[in-house]
């Protein structure tokens, strides 16, 4: 159920996340794919908040992505909606191996750490297969491209996930435990 | 070589904005207990300190960006 706190928490995701995706579309975009981006700065962000505050902090950054795509003229509906998609499952991916592992992500212990090593390049890799064969299915990319943007994906996710999001983990999850958003129990 | 006013204004700028951020954030190093404390005690400054520190990583990483494309050319003064 979404309440003042929830809505707070896609909010404030959203809004950081939302110039974060605008320029690193324009910074490091991926030529012959829509939308695309090298390194996919927000992901570090939304990840983060995710693994804190579950879906709530997902929806931020599908958001961001989605209003981020807007800057720029000619994008269908799909690509939009393809878009926003794969960054609405990739931080849930994650959170989902997370869960399935035992981990928590304070990443105090080895199973934490382990779990975040694991975690972020598998639900980079699914939100890129996940982006990218869609495009396919709807003849948006060819084959050749299909390669690139997964691998890009891939790397330039995981790098940023893994430079922005590791610090945040360590630093903060400590205060952010005592919030009852938090959706972790020991 | 002359450097535009406009870029000395705006590193000027940048670099204050650099600098309290990362007072801030030896700030809250410093402070780690007391805000761990007073958080428990009061819900809305965990989440003001936590947005507050997502939002200076952000503006960082903002900068960075900003000098990169001076670097690249893609931004002229």
């Amino acid at each position: 159920m979404a309440g003042v706190r929830q809505i707070a928490i896609t909010g404030v995701t959203a809004g950081l996340c939302l110039p974060l995706a605008l320029f690193a579309i324009i910074l490091v975009p991926i030529p012959g794919l829509p939308a695309a981006s090298g390194f996919w700065i927000p992901a570090g962000f939304y990840f983060v908040m995710t693994l804190w505050f579950g879906v709530w902090g997902a929806l931020g950054g599908h958001i961001a992505t989605v209003l981020a795509m807007g800057y720029f003229s000619g994008y269908t509906l799909q690509v939009w909606a393809d878009g926003g998609l794969g960054d609405l499952i990739a931080p849930l991916v994650a959170l989902a191996i997370f869960k399935a592992m035992g981990a928590r992500p304070t990443l105090e212990r080895k199973k934490d750490k382990v779990a975040w090593i694991v975690a972020v390049p598998i639900a980079s890799l699914v939100c890129g297969l996940w982006v990218h064969t869609v495009n396919l299915l709807f003849g948006v990319i060819t084959w050749p491209f299909w390669w690139i943007g997964v691998v890009t994906y891939l790397v330039g996710d995981s790098l940023a996930v893994f430079i922005v999001g590791t610090p945040l983990l360590k630093a903060l999850t400590n205060y952010v435990k005592q919030s009852p958003m938090y959706i972790w129990r020991d | 070589m002359e450097v535009p006013y406009a870029l000395l204004f705006v590193s000027a700028v940048y670099a204050l904005t650099l600098l309290a951020i990362l007072l801030d954030f030896l700030q809250a190093k410093m402070l780690g207990d007391v805000l761990s404390k007073e958080a428990s005690a009061r819900r809305g400054l965990l989440y003001v300190y936590l947005f507050k520190t997502l939002s200076e990583v952000a503006v960082i990483w903002l900068i960075v960006a900003f000098f990169g494309q001076i670097w690249m050319g893609w931004i002229k003064f």
